[in-house]
């Protein structure tokens, strides 16, 4: 052993070099810091640690990292210790997120945790979210994934709701942006995002206006108004108005540029902030204008959604007011309107939207396919954090989806929501509902065992991929019971007529995923096993209960045994 | 490297590389003389993956670890940037997913620390949440 050590010996550029290619993702480069003290020399260059740092895009906002990364003096930042923090979310990340999958119990508490981490999750969990086919468990590893960037998106909404509501000033586009980040499906286009389409358009528009630093406010403000005209921003057309959409300035901006008044003018002030002007909402009846504030404090009116670069004169807007009735409180309709005001609006724009049947599909209006259950909820809590009182109804609503979907989201119920509600008993009521959500979580689950039946009762696994008899859906089988046995009881069988199928009651029934994304309760004669591989959506939605495709056994791989151990 | 000599008539000596590991290098440059040519290095992108490296560099890296460190050593000398790299991405594998203690034993590496010195590094590389 007396020998020297051969890598010690290799020139010190080709040892960096060689540290370069350890993966961010574990701890061994600190390990490699215990080795001795040329190799922790050698591991410990403040830009290599900062180039580590900077393969990681997402971030808690505690860290201020925007500001570190433009820091004049990068290698006085201490991104060693920003590293090193970040391996241990990292790390903690991937063995919740490992037990989420691998174990139903307690998924609540590990959700919440992960969400605690916030941001910094985020990176991790997008790669699991891609995680590649090969991966043995990957429907489940990307469903659990996607579902924990999710919730970590709605609690920073409920957070920037939160701030909004006890007076923090808070900018336009992130009090809208909230919305954005309940429908979301993929860890990108979130508030920063959207933040940056809108930096980009403001820099350009500097750059295309000629003249602009010697420019009058007024001119400036209508020169933006042409601007947006010019960069495609559209008015939605008369058919499309309520189109689910164009509530949500981040899609507006990713898609088409389709939008309403509100959308419009928040974009609209939004940049003019941004070139300096003093813009805001103004509020009035049934069209959001925009205010810009002129050099000697009066207020230019503009209309963004129709995007002319007119000013409106004041005395039109007056008279308009009257002829609506609201002649004597006018000059609060002429006002800026306060931030959540704006959202509250958009609120009631978002339920307005859902109240209108979806309908026939129409290509153009829904070519952004947005979730309707996360648009609903997204409304509700957005009323319920910002607005004047909470109704039961919203809440009611809402403890739906949380029952549905959402059950990592008690946390927030139980903090934030039910304490508004006046009614102490439906107070009562709802936390007996979180408390039994979490009971449930809590809980090991019912085993179902194939020991004791016949070969041919119960013909179908879990697993099984499957069309529908009567209906034209494939689904996959993901539970059973011997004889109908649905949680709502008799009722229910009474409803869909089980005593008319040909084997009645005394059959055995399955709970199915469906392609669309519901749940269903089929009775076995009217299972027919699919002769074709399952539909993308359905592989999508397979990961809440399967690892993965099985094509050699036609089948879904159970992620569920610890309930169907013989399946 | 070559291109920038120009025609060549003289023989170029090569005083740091010996026979066996030269043949070696000849042998992987002979494999990969229709790879295409590496994009421009850039630190800034993707993350690096050590265990990016294709089945045949593999096998060709599958050598004790003295004949290793000489291929390296050559690479880095012929400025043969791409063998540089796989073999600085085999050593990066045999070192990752070991403890300190392990890492020692693999390179014969004394630790030099003392353990207050030790107990330190090990403090710098926990992060504890109630910091």
């Amino acid at each position: 052993m007396t020998k020297d050590s051969i890598l010690l010996s290799l020139p010190e550029e080709v040892i960096e070099n060689t540290l370069k290619f350890i993966p961010d993702d574990d701890s061994a480069l600190l390990d490699i810091s215990l080795v001795c003290k040329k190799l922790y020399r050698l591991s410990n260059s403040p830009l290599e640690w900062r180039t580590r740092c900077r393969r990681f895009r997402y971030w808690e906002p505690r860290h201020e990292y925007q500001k570190k990364v433009k820091h004049p003096l990068p290698a006085e930042v201490d991104w060693r210790s920003l590293f090193v923090e970040r391996i241990y979310s990292y790390k903690r990340t991937t063995m919740l997120l490992n037990e989420i999958i691998s174990s139903p119990v307690d998924r609540i508490k590990k959700f919440n945790k992960i969400a605690d981490l916030g941001y910094d999750a985020k990176d991790c969990l997008a790669e699991h979210a891609n995680a590649s086919d090969d991966v043995e468990d990957v429907l489940a590893r990307r469903w659990y994934a996607a579902a924990a960037i999710r919730y970590i998106h709605r609690r920073q909404a409920i957070i920037g709701w939160k701030k909004l509501a006890s007076g923090e000033d808070i900018s336009l586009e992130y009090a809208l942006g909230c919305f954005e980040l309940f429908i979301l499906k993929t860890p990108e286009g979130d508030i920063d995002d959207i933040s940056g389409i809108l930096d980009e358009l403001a820099a350009r528009f500097k750059s295309e206006t000629a003249n602009f630093a010697d420019m009058s406010t007024k001119a400036k403000a209508l020169a933006l108004c042409t601007y947006m005209n010019r960069e495609g921003f559209r008015g939605a057309s008369y058919e499309s108005y309520r189109a689910l959409k164009n509530a949500f300035i981040g899609i507006s901006l990713r898609t088409d540029r389709t939008n309403l008044p509100l959308t419009a003018t928040a974009i609209y002030c939004s940049l003019a902030t941004r070139v300096g002007l003093a813009a805001y909402p103004c509020g009035f009846p049934y069209h959001v204008l925009a205010i810009v504030r002129n050099e000697d404090g009066n207020y230019i009116y503009l209309d963004p959604f129709r995007g002319e670069g007119n000013e409106l004169p004041v005395q039109g807007l007056e008279h308009q007011l009257s002829e609506l009735g609201v002649g004597a409180t006018k000059d609060e309709f002429l006002r800026p309107s306060p931030t959540t005001d704006i959202v509250l609006r958009t609120s009631r724009n978002i339920l307005e939207s859902l109240r209108r049947a979806p309908g026939p599909p129409d290509i153009q209006q829904e070519a952004v396919e947005i979730d309707r259950h996360s648009a609903l909820y997204a409304a509700l809590t957005a009323s319920a954090l910002l607005g004047p009182r909470i109704t039961l109804n919203v809440v009611q609503h809402m403890a739906r989806r949380i029952q549905d979907e959402y059950s990592m989201d008690v946390q927030f119920f139980e903090e934030d929501i039910v304490p508004k509600l006046e009614d102490r008993n439906a107070r009562e009521l709802l936390l007996e509902m979180c408390g039994g959500l979490r009971a449930e979580d809590s809980a090991q689950r019912p085993i179902s065992r194939r020991e004791n039946l016949d070969e041919n009762d119960v013909r179908y696994r879990v697993g099984t991929v499957f069309v529908h008899k009567r209906y034209p859906f494939q689904g996959v089988v993901f539970g059973w019971s011997r004889t109908c046995a649905p949680k709502e009881g008799e009722e229910w069988m009474q409803t869909m007529g089980v005593d008319t199928l040909s084997r009645g009651r005394h059959q055995p029934f399955y709970l199915a995923l469906v392609m669309d994304g519901s749940v269903r309760y089929v009775a076995e004669e009217n299972i027919v096993v699919s002769q074709t591989d399952p539909v993308e959506s359905l592989r999508k939605l397979a990961g809440k209960y399967f690892k993965r495709y099985s094509r050699a056994e036609r089948m879904f791989i159970s992620n569920i045994r610890h309930e169907y151990p013989d399946d | 490297m070559l291109e920038d000599v120009g025609e060549v008539t003289e023989a170029i000596p090569i005083p740091n590389v010996n026979e066996n590991v030269l043949k070696k290098v000849i042998e992987w440059c002979e494999h990969h003389k229709g790879d295409p040519p590496a994009q421009a290095d850039d630190d800034s992108d993707s993350r690096k993956k050590s265990s990016d490296i294709d089945e045949w560099d593999q096998k060709f890296m599958q050598v004790d670890q003295e004949m290793l460190f000489e291929i390296i050593l050559a690479a880095n000398y012929l400025d043969i940037k791409p063998l540089l790299d796989v073999g600085c991405k085999t050593v990066a594998n045999m070192i990752k997913g070991k403890s300190p203690e392990e890492i020692r034993k693999t390179f014969n590496i004394q630790n030099d620390f003392t353990p207050d010195e030790e107990e330190q590094i090990r403090r710098e590389n926990e992060w504890a949440e109630d910091r």
